[in-house]
């Protein structure tokens, strides 16, 4: 997807995004060395199944170490 | 300098918006206002939300200067005045928020010219915009600094750029000083401090009835050394409510407030408009009943600024203060003047007197 940034507002940017020229501000310091205004980005956003199943269970272990700790006898 | 700048008709007011509140909406406020002022100009500061939006309804011509963000809010309520062609719209600079809505403007109403500032931005909008007025082939000029377009009583003078750069787009919008009479607007788009220390060092007569405030009120703009010179007695901060920018900054309202300047925002007090017969003039919020502190503000130019040194008779150059005869007579050998500064050169006239002639504000270089 492209993105055009099509000002800067302090820490903020103002991108017009897609066909559609869909506003989106984000902060300036999520963009890319050199980016200013009238850059062109490309925004690549996919599904990243692995990295939220390595998540879920770093939080569900986490989850079940806390009830665990709590259900020890003291 | 700093006595109170503005005739108040307060009780007058109050009961008169009390009543029309009572019975009419908005428009019957416009309407009765309209009336006040035979072959009046009227320049409606329009709520766009974040965007600048500004109508200017003559006897004779029709102005816009932006169109606000993408969208038909600025086309809808040019039909609801009932507006059928437009002589002139200034697109200031290619920011969205100035030039997204004039794409359906000029889809819908016939324009017969179109002001730019001709510099390069890369967004779909700006493209959509230059497409439909090549399409509809509408006139396009390059908006420069000394352009002028005169519409019967009312002069628009091109105040900036000179030579903008697309580098730094708020800086290249196009300033317009508008001349009715003794009343004058300044429009300056998003111009930053960069603009206003250009349009210092070129020496304009940038005096001011009536000035809409740089980039929204951003910090970027209106600094205290341009407002000076400036010198308006009634500021419009053309933002959105609640806006994620901040604006306006608190340095700016700080700085007009200094400057006792009467302030109208738009997201507070909705569209501004400003009528005027060229010599006084009325300023109606459409919140107004709303803010009871400024409800509605009318006034007469301090300043009248109407005497222009490089042109002005004898007699009429002996109104200016301490301009007697001898030294009427020595201005006009040594014209051209390029600033009142340069008053200074003639016999009798030192930094004081200068100041006092500054100050009284009916001397002006043009």
């Amino acid at each position: 997807m492209k993105a055009v940034i099509d000002r800067i507002e302090n820490d903020l940017a103002i991108l017009l995004v897609g066909d559609q020229e869909i506003q989106v501000d984000i902060p300036v310091s999520l963009l890319p060395d050199g980016a200013k205004e009238g850059s062109w980005l490309t925004i690549d956003m996919k599904l990243d199944l692995d990295a939220e199943q390595q998540q879920r269970k770093k939080i569900s272990g986490m989850l079940e170490r806390l009830k665990n700790k709590n259900n020890e006898p003291k | 300098m700093n006595q109170p700048p503005l005739r108040y008709s307060l009780a007058l007011v109050v009961l008169l918006i009390g009543i029309i509140a009572l019975v009419a909406p908005v428009s019957g406020i416009n309407a009765l206002f309209r009336s006040a002022y035979a072959d009046s100009v009227e320049v409606h500061f329009i709520d766009v939300g974040q965007g600048d939006a500004i109508f200017i309804s003559t006897p004779t011509h029709k102005v816009l200067i932006d169109g606000g963000n993408r969208g038909d809010t600025v086309l809808n309520y040019l039909v609801a005045q009932g507006v059928k062609r437009l002589d002139l719209v200034i697109g200031t600079h290619p920011h969205a928020d100035h030039i997204g809505g004039l794409i359906d403007v000029f889809q819908v109403i016939p324009v017969s010219e179109v002001i730019d500032p001709a510099v390069v931005h890369t967004t779909r909008t700006f493209e959509d915009y230059l497409t439909i007025i090549e399409t509809k082939n509408i006139p396009f000029t390059e908006g420069r600094a000394g352009l002028t377009r005169s519409m019967g009583d009312v002069t628009l003078k091109l105040l900036h750029p000179e030579n903008p750069s697309e580098k730094h787009l708020n800086d290249a919008s196009i300033v317009v000083k508008m001349t009715f009479g003794t009343v004058r607007f300044l429009f300056l788009g998003d111009a930053e401090h960069n603009a206003e220390q250009e349009m210092l060092r070129r020496n304009h007569d940038l005096s001011s009835t009536v000035m809409k405030v740089g980039h929204h009120g951003s910090y970027t703009s209106t600094a205290p050394t341009f407002l000076q010179v400036v010198n308006p007695e009634v500021a419009v901060i053309m933002c959105g409510a609640d806006n994620r920018y901040g604006h306006p900054h608190a340095e700016t309202l700080a700085s007009l407030e200094q400057a006792n300047v009467t302030l109208f925002r738009t997201d507070i007090h909705g569209t501004v408009i400003v009528t005027t017969d060229g010599q006084e003039y009325t300023v109606i919020p459409a919140k107004s009943r709303h803010t009871a502190d400024t409800p509605m503000v009318q006034g007469t130019p301090r300043f009248s600024g109407s005497i222009n040194i490089n042109t002005a008779s004898l007699q009429r150059l002996q109104e200016i203060v301490h301009i007697g005869e001898d030294r009427a007579l020595e201005i006009i050998e040594r014209r051209p003047f390029n600033s009142l500064d340069e008053l200074i050169q003639v016999r009798g006239i030192g930094n004081a007197r200068l100041e006092a002639i500054r100050q009284e504000g009916k001397a002006y270089v043009e």
